[in-house]
């Protein structure tokens, strides 16, 4: 029930993320809203939950990407299902856990991407990319994460009262 | 509990396969009308997205000061576009005029030939809105909203009054994808202005554009301006695509490089064009203007009373 209550603001999200988030001023790269919030909702969902919202978001992105249909898809499920196991035992009560997550999970979402487009026949340039854009782009997600992570807590007290600790 | 739990593990299974499913189809070109349908039924989720934040802008800036000067600025950002515009015109004008004296001339020497001159540039504009922007730091593509419908086929170039912006890769009904000349997979063929030196002109991961394999014997230097060549037939000749603002010159290459300022601001892309309908040509087969080489001065004798 609570995914499909939550689905609107994925929609949202996602809206967001195509149309109006501007790129940062010096780094000329944007956060990637979507990541951070399957990331910071496995933190607190039950696991598999993640997944599910991963699924969904990158469902959403895949429709407005350039890049092959269902690479969005693949990695933000798989990214949900990771951060689902460390779910109940990591998360809880760390620190250093969530940013972590979040640097790790935006290195795996981006190799990931890149290895689908090299077996889609792309030239990659995998240094460049790593270098100047997934490192850069991890470290944005990190900085971004309170913001989402807060709101996203507050919303999961509200619908699950019963699961916080 | 375990019911519970395998049927938990069966839809992560699912959803999985699912994604996987998703890529293969893709590969094989036949999620086409899904996507068609998806992004169809999400334009006027963007667009409302896009009407909100147009309006938000509006209400931040309700200052009338601010607004006088956004409007002021406009204008003179308007005054100098028009002015690079009319530069670019004149100095292409200049050539053109250099080379038709030039064919003129070789007319006047073989007064056998027939020979007629033809315009190779066919404009059929269409304005399309920028509805949304790829959503990765991976790629740079822009969503518009014109697509099969309006006549919007793939490869077709897209650009602003101010310069190239792309190409589409993919089309729906009313929407299509225009890859940017700033992703790294873009290339486009160009020559320098000034000297019609030739070179391809490709993106990278930053969006930062080069001109690559210039051959080291061509003068190129800072301020140059790049044109599309028409080489290959994928662009008309003759577009803008930047200035140059650093040249990257070794001995030990057999070719030199050159950093450009693309003349289009990408982070505010807003409108675009899209050419539905060019002449293939390709400057690079065009006789190149030596200012050196002045035509000859042929005048018509006027004939006395």
């Amino acid at each position: 029930m609570t995914l499909w209550l939550l689905i609107p603001i994925l929609v949202v999200v996602v809206l967001v993320q195509i149309t109006l988030l501007p790129p940062t001023p010096i780094l000329g790269l944007r956060i990637d809203l979507p990541l951070i919030v399957v990331v910071t909702w496995g933190m607190f969902a039950p696991f598999g939950e993640a997944a599910h919202w991963g699924f969904i978001a990158g469902m959403l992105l895949d429709v407005a990407s350039g890049l092959p249909f269902g690479i969005h898809t693949l990695t933000l499920t798989l990214i949900g299902l990771g951060i689902g196991f460390g779910q109940a035992t990591f998360f809880r009560g760390n620190l250093i856990a969530p940013p972590l997550a979040m640097l790790l999970a935006t290195l795996f979402d981006h190799v990931l991407i890149l290895g689908c487009l090299s077996l889609f026949g792309w030239q990659i340039a995998w240094n460049a990319y790593l270098m100047r854009v997934t490192l850069l782009t991890a470290l944005l997600n990190t900085v971004a994460l309170p913001f989402a992570y807060l709101p996203l807590q507050w919303l999961h007290r509200r619908l699950r009262p019963q699961l916080d600790v | 509990m375990y019911s519970s739990n395998r049927n938990r593990n069966t839809i992560l299974v699912l959803l999985f396969v699912v994604a996987l499913l998703l890529l293969g189809l893709h590969a094989a070109g036949q999620l086409q009308p899904l996507e068609n349908f998806a992004l169809g039924w999400m334009m006027p989720l963007l667009r409302g997205i896009l009407g909100m934040g147009d309006a938000a802008e509006m209400a931040t800036g309700s200052f009338a000061d601010v607004n006088a000067l956004r409007e002021q600025l406009k204008q003179l950002q308007g005054e100098v576009n028009e002015l690079t515009i009319m530069r670019v015109r004149i100095r292409e004008l200049e050539n053109e005029n250099m080379l038709l004296r030039q064919q003129l001339a070789y007319k006047q020497s073989n007064p056998d030939f027939d020979l007629l001159g033809a315009a190779v540039l066919q404009r059929n504009p269409d304005l399309a809105r920028v509805i949304g922007q790829d959503p990765s730091n991976l790629a740079r593509y822009v969503i518009i909203d014109q697509g099969s419908a309006e006549g919007v086929k793939n490869a077709m170039p897209v650009v602003t009054p101010r310069g190239l912006v792309g190409r589409v890769t993919q089309t729906g009904t009313h929407w299509a994808k225009v890859l940017l000349i700033t992703d790294a997979s873009s290339a486009v063929n160009a020559v320098v202005q000034s000297t019609r030196a030739t070179g391809v002109v490709q993106g990278d991961v930053n969006g930062v554009l080069t001109i690559k394999y210039v051959p080291q014997g061509e003068a190129i230097k800072t301020g140059d301006l790049i044109l599309t060549s028409g080489l290959g037939g994928n662009f008309p000749k003759r577009l803008v695509i930047g200035q140059v603002t650093d040249v990257h010159k070794r001995d030990i290459e057999l070719f030199q490089e050159a950093t450009i300022a693309p003349t289009v601001d990408f982070a505010r892309l807003e409108f675009v064009l899209v050419l539905k309908k060019f002449t293939p040509s390709d400057i690079t087969q065009e006789p190149t203007p030596t200012p050196t080489a002045a035509p000859t001065r042929t005048r018509t004798p006027t004939p006395k009373p």
